[in-house]
């Protein structure tokens, strides 16, 4: 498959749309969602759903900031390994999906 | 022989896998490297040979999905190469031969099949798959049979520089291994005893599961003030991987003292015991040294006698102070075949 993600158009996952505030994270993630939020960081204008995060100019460092976006949006915490194994952003959606969500820091 | 590429080592029989060098430790075993292929920042291929149906050879060529080196010991800008070879070795124009972390590789090529006229079938079917994707081949971190082999089939087009040595204790299993040493390296363990007790060092293991967060920013801390590029997560990613690697054993050695604190990482597979990450915290000086010595050879070997393991491996860290304390040193190289003589070599013999 290789849908292209959403394009600036208004909705909530643009780039450069603010992330959640905390405690008010947002349920679910979509694979364009997910893949909006990776152009957002890489500063790149498409990214394929099924596109690897590291053929697009992700590095491992740049994973660590991805997590940290994940984790601020959709209060789920990925490590490193999983996102280094789930590179895409239809397997990384998936991954927010099935990953209970991190417990609040009081 | 027959060569083929495959993208998977699904296909290839694990104990034949495991057979082909017999040097080959933990991490360059099947299940690592079956390991590896998850790993989404690289692409796999293997070079396949195959002899009446048994397996001569199964070389992995890593093709990085980033541009730049993750870790820059394996970048070949940053080896003793001349430029001209070096220069354009970018991690996106490489192709990297038998693994691309904890700088330890294997060539994964049989003993019949290491004879030149066979090696150099091998080695152009490698340097094929390099030109079709426009990349060097690079080989990082061979010892020096392996690359008196690939030189001797490579007609000159490979060109190696020394990247320093491994430590490895042999023999360890013989009751006799210390007595055996000579009088200066007994000494020195002698030695080592009396400063760990001086200092009041508790050591011991556990689980990484224990002691995860602990450990990760440890080894981080070290790795950086080394000069090193590091995380805690990125160590956690590392040492998470054994979780699905059930045929080792993966567990920390641990030391404490009231003023230092330290962990190293062991993995016992078969009869050996690879130790490659440590973290030691603490201010220098007697305590400190006496933590690193307990943590870095007095526990492991004690562990390796107590459970009779043959052999450990300590990684390239540190090399005399460990020829100091009974460990051989096997020099490790790593060598460069240009693209352009990629492209040549398969044109002449592939």
């Amino acid at each position: 498959m290789s849908i292209t993600s959403p394009r600036p158009d208004g909705t909530g996952s643009r780039p450069g749309a603010p992330v959640s505030a905390p405690g008010q994270a947002e349920a679910g993630a979509t694979p364009g969602e997910v893949a909006a939020l990776i152009q957002e960081i890489l500063g790149i204008d498409e990214m394929a759903t099924d596109e690897n995060f590291f053929d697009v100019g992700g590095s491992s460092m740049l994973a660590l900031t991805l997590m940290s976006r994940i984790e601020q949006r959709w209060a789920v915490t990925l490590s490193l390994i999983s996102v280094i194994q789930n590179p895409t952003p239809e397997l990384l959606a998936g991954l927010i999906e099935t990953t209970p969500p991190s417990e609040p820091v009081p | 022989m027959d060569i083929d590429l495959t993208g998977h080592i699904a296909g290839i029989p694990e104990e034949q896998f495991d057979h082909l060098d017999p040097s080959v430790g933990v991490l360059g075993c099947y299940a690592k490297v079956k390991l590896r292929e998850a790993d989404g920042r690289w692409r796999v291929t293997y070079v396949r040979g195959t002899d009446a149906g048994l397996l001569t050879a199964a070389v992995p060529l890593y093709a990085s999905r980033m541009r730049d080196w993750p870790d820059p010991a394996y970048d070949p800008r940053t080896w003793a190469l001349p430029p001209t070879v070096s220069e354009g070795c970018t991690a996106a124009r490489c192709l990297v031969v038998g693994s691309f972390e904890e700088r330890c590789s294997a060539l994964h090529v049989g003993h019949s099949a290491r004879e030149p006229g066979q090696l150099r079938r091998i080695l152009a079917a490698m340097a094929q798959e390099a030109a079709r994707q426009d990349r060097y081949l690079a080989f990082p971190y061979f010892p020096a049979a392996a690359r008196d082999a690939l030189s001797a089939a490579a007609s000159g087009r490979i060109v190696w520089a020394p990247l320093g040595p491994e430590a490895i204790i042999r023999d360890l299993s013989d009751p006799g291994w210390e007595a055996s040493l000579s009088k200066r390296i007994r000494y020195n363990l002698r030695h080592d005893r009396e400063l760990i007790e001086a200092a009041a060092i508790t050591g011991g293991h556990c689980s990484w599961a224990e002691i995860e967060d602990t450990a990760s920013e440890l080894i981080a801390k070290h790795n950086v003030k080394h000069g090193h590029v590091d995380h805690p997560e990125f160590v956690r990613a590392r040492q998470r991987l054994w979780a699905g690697f059930p045929q080792a054993e993966h567990f920390v050695f641990t030391v404490r003292s009231p003023v230092v604190s330290g962990v190293e990482i062991a993995v016992v597979w078969r009869d050996e015991l690879d130790l490659r990450e440590m973290g030691l915290a603490g201010e220098e000086g007697p305590d400190r040294r006496a933590a690193y010595l307990d943590l870095a050879f007095h526990q492991p070997i004690r562990f390796a006698q107590a459970r009779g393991l043959r052999l450990i491996r300590f990684g390239m860290e540190a090399g005399k102070v460990k020829a100091g304390r009974g460990a051989i040193l096997q020099d490790l190289y790593g060598g460069v075949m240009t693209a352009a003589d990629a492209r040549r070599f398969a044109d002449e013999h592939y």
